[in-house]
Formats: C-alpha cells, structure tokens, sequence
C-alpha cells in the first residue's frame, strides 16, 4: 500500500542482521581462529538512494517493496595476531590456508591449531577431531617430545613422523562456517589446493582477527541507520495518517 | 526471527567469557597451590543459521555466537620450593605420582607433600589426604617401622633412602626401603580433575604407563625436599584477566544496542 514503507523495513531487517553478526564477531573476540563476518559493500542504504534517484534505469520504487536486498556474507581471512602459549602441539598458521580435519559429517578445514594427542597417540583438535596430512590420512605421534618445523613436519626424536596438511583455497568465500571453529566446503565451490609459502609456528595460536575497536563503530552505524529507517517508517505512517484523516476535510 | 535469537550471541559471549574469568580467578586463587596447574578455556564459534529476504539475495550466515569447547589444563613444569622436609619430593619433567583412593581405583597428581601413616596396618607413605602413594609393584610404598620420618630420603630415581647410625661400623648406614613409581599417559590434558590436586584417567587420556622416575625414558626425575609449586604465572593471568573482562564489557555493550533496536521496532507505532 505504502510504498516507501516496505523498503525502510527491509533496511530494518538488514541491519539487525547486520548488528547481529557484529554481535557473533564480538562474542568471538577470544575465539582462537576465528574469522570475522563482514557483508558486501552494496549494503542497504546506498542501493536505496540509488533506486529512487538512478538516471540509468526506470526509477521503479515497485521493485524495492519486494526488498531485493542484494546482501552476502564475506569472511574476512585476514591474519590475526599470534600468541605465544607453551604448549609444543600448539600451531599457528602465517598466511593463507587452513588445517583439515576428520570430522563425523566429512573432511573440514580449520585455522584453530589448537591440537593435542587423543588416546591412541593420534594428533586431534580439542574436540577429538583429527588432523590431517597433505593426503588427508590421520597423523600418528610415537611417544616423546614433539618439534615442528616451518613446513608442518613433526619431528619426534629427531625422526619426521608426519607433516600437517595446509590447504588453501581458490574460492575461499564458497566456504560455510558451520561451527567449531570450521569450515566446510559444502557446494565443493572452494577448490582446496596445497598451500604455497604458508609457514606453521609451534608454540603458538593463532587469535581471533576481531577488532573490537571497529566492531564496536561498526556496531554503532548499524544501529543509527536501523533507527533512520525505523524514523523513515514512522514518517511514511504519518503521512498515510494525513491522507486519510486530513485531506478532503474542510 | 524470535527476540531470543537476535541476542542469542550476545548472551553467548558473556557467558562464556564469564566462564574464562572464573578460570583465571581459580588459576590466580591457586598460585600458591602444591602441584596446581593452569587451566585454559579454549573457545569455538556456535552454529550458523541461513537468512534469505528474497529469492534473488544470497544467503547471509549469522552464527549463534560461541562456546567454551576445552577447559585443559597446562602441563608446564611449576616451580621447585626447598621445603627440608624428607618426605616432601617434587616431580621434575613428565609424569604423576599414583595414589590408591579409598575404593581402591587409582588416581594420579604432582603434589607431592607426602608424610607417613598407618594403612590397613603397615606403615607407608601417604598424601595430604592420606591416601597411598604407589611403588612400582602396584602397593603401597611400605616404611619399615624402625627407620623414622627424619631418618628418610628420595632420590632422583625414586628409592627411598633411611640412614640410621649403625653401632658396629661406627657411622651411618643407609639402606633402600621402598621405591615410588611414577605414571604417565599419551594426553595428560584429557585426564579428569576431580579436585585435592588430584586427577584420574579418562578415555581421552590413554591408558597409564608406569615406570621409575629418571631410570625409564620420559619419565621425570624426582627431586626430595621440595615441593613443586603451582605453574601459576601471575602477569599472564592479569593479562588474560583484563582482556576476559573486556570481552565481556564488549558482548554486554552488543547485547545492549540489540535491545535498543528491538526497543525502537516495538515503539514504532507508539506516539
């Protein structure tokens, strides 16, 4: 009925979406591994000014009632700090790629290198996940104290035991975060690759890549344009309100 | 979507960065603990749900916020404190003292401020809370009741040593009367902490191996006279302390822009 209406509400949904995924990156500001949410740039407000005022096409207001919100979740896969911890099967990737890891519904991926040995001497995450090597097989530790090099080998008493997998990505964003600390390439869109030039650190983890600085300004726009839009509905209704009570009376 | 879900993140992060400061005011509670070691929260992100506006729009994950996936403790050497006292002994490297429970399974810990007492009749050694401490044998480390408390000592191996003025050879005589084993597992992280320092084997920690302190490889010497005290380092759990705190302050901040917005939906038609 109201056309303006519609399309301020679908700017309201958008940023509570919006403040929401702030919100999960904020309560993952301690998560090792972690990967910030982000949305494209063509973000609500921006697309709405250009409906109403673009010269290029037909300035169809119609077509924003049924919200085409073109709106996607980017994860951002920029290096996190790296903390020290003294734990020798603790690891931390420098640069591009991820951990795979043998979970129950198939094989996922991971920056979380968080890892310890399970019952059987088997490398696991913490939650009893394996690690994988280059070819996706298990890594077995024998008893003794363990070092890394750069590469990923495992060293026990000086003997290369095995080597982590590092796997990088074509499409990183076809990606899906689905828990854990992992990632799943659920449409096998990623094409996962050998890593080139990523190093591995032992000793370390690797921190969330949260800024909680930006995220807290990121927060606070997406809250001031919910409230605009939220303003703009109210507006839209008083001016319905003037049409049907005011107008034709004498 | 229901009001729960929009905050469900939120509340997420302030529990669990809640239960990261109860962790760090244990660790810093048991700085002076006997064979205390660390605990560290180990944290993973929660479930990610799919919103689609329309059939044109990608889908937008928002996930559920996070969770702690790992309390473990760290299994870094504590400092050594000379107490003289003879049936003190400190592990140095890897491994556990074995103690026999009063339902007679075992259970496993680094505090060894041990002292003599009478179990089931004998005379052995005991921890705090009296319960046998384990020689290599699986019993008990039995004290003759000649050789008195002072009279003893623990070697590096393990042996415990009674010297006693022997009236024919004119000076002290020392004899080896019992042996204190030492246990170890492939994942001391997965072992289960039931509280008095006290640990017991869980099936993510492996089966235990026994073996002599310092004489069987990976084994950890023992240090008599000494305690090991907690691995507590105080400027670490400041720091964590702090940044805990501020993640908390953080997800209380979100949670309350959250309500603020879901305020200003519920108020639009009120004026």
């Amino acid at each position: 009925m109201i056309k303006g209406m519609y399309a301020a509400t679908a700017g309201m949904i958008t940023m509570l979406t919006r403040a929401q995924q702030i919100s999960n990156n904020i309560a993952n500001v301690n998560t090792v591994g972690y990967r910030e949410d982000t949305v494209r740039v063509t973000s609500f407000p921006q697309q709405l000014m250009n409906r109403v005022f673009g010269a290029s096409s037909s300035p169809n207001i119609g077509s924003l009632v049924n919200g085409t919100v073109t709106e996607s979740t980017w994860i951002r896969y920029a290096q996190a700090p790296l903390r020290a911890t003294d734990n020798p099967l603790d690891m931390a990737i420098q640069g591009s790629g991820m951990f795979a890891v043998q979970t129950p519904q198939g094989v996922r991926y991971t920056r979380d290198g968080g890892f310890r040995r399970d019952g059987l001497n088997q490398l696991v995450t913490t939650r009893g996940d394996l690690v994988l090597d280059a070819n996706l097989q298990p890594i077995t530790l024998p008893a003794g104290g363990t070092t890394m090099r750069a590469n990923g080998e495992i060293l026990v008493n000086d003997q290369v035991v095995g080597q982590v997998g590092l796997f990088d990505f074509v499409e990183p964003q076809q990606l899906v975060k689905v828990g854990n600390t992992q990632f799943e390439d659920a449409r096998q869109l990623a094409q996962p690759l050998a890593a080139v030039g990523t190093t591995v650190r032992q000793g370390y983890l690797e921190q969330s890549n949260v800024d909680p600085a930006r995220a807290m300004t990121d927060l606070m726009v997406a809250q001031r344009t919910y409230e605009a839009a939220a303003r703009m509905v109210q507006l839209q209704d008083e001016m319905t309100q003037r049409a049907a009570n005011d107008l034709g009376r004498i | 979507m229901p009001i729960s879900n929009i905050v469900r993140s939120a509340v997420a992060g302030m529990l669990s960065h809640k239960l990261n400061l109860d962790t760090i005011a244990n660790n810093l509670a048991n700085v002076n603990t006997t064979g205390f070691k660390a605990g560290r929260v180990h944290f993973q992100d929660v479930l990610y749900e799919n919103y689609t506006y329309a059939t044109n729009a990608e889908e937008v994950r928002v996930g559920a916020g996070v969770r702690p996936s790992a309390i473990s403790p760290t299994y870094t050497q504590g400092s050594l404190e000379q107490t003289d006292i003879p049936t003190d002994v400190a592990i140095y490297g890897e491994g556990f003292f074995q103690v026999r429970q009063n339902d007679g399974t075992f259970a496993y810990t680094r505090n060894g401020n041990f002292r003599l007492d009478i179990v089931d009749g004998q005379r052995v050694l005991v921890n705090t809370d009296g319960l046998p401490v384990m020689g290599p044998n699986g019993g008990p480390v039995v004290i003759g009741p000649e050789a008195s408390a002072q009279s003893l000592t623990i070697s590096s191996t393990g042996e415990v040593l009674s010297s006693r003025f022997d009236e024919l050879v004119g000076h002290d005589v020392i004899n080896t009367i019992g042996q204190v084993a030492l246990a170890k597992f492939v994942n001391p992280e997965g072992l289960e902490q039931i509280g008095q320092t006290l640990v017991r084997e869980s099936a993510t920690s492996g089966a235990v191996e026994l073996g002599t302190p310092g004489a069987t490889a990976g084994f950890g010497q023992l240090v008599g006279g000494a305690l090991e005290g907690s691995n507590v380092n105080t400027a670490d759990e400041m720091t964590n302390m702090v940044t805990a705190q501020r993640a908390y302050s953080l997800s209380v901040q979100a949670l309350r822009t959250l309500d603020e917005m879901i305020g200003l939906a519920n108020n639009i038609r009120s004026r």
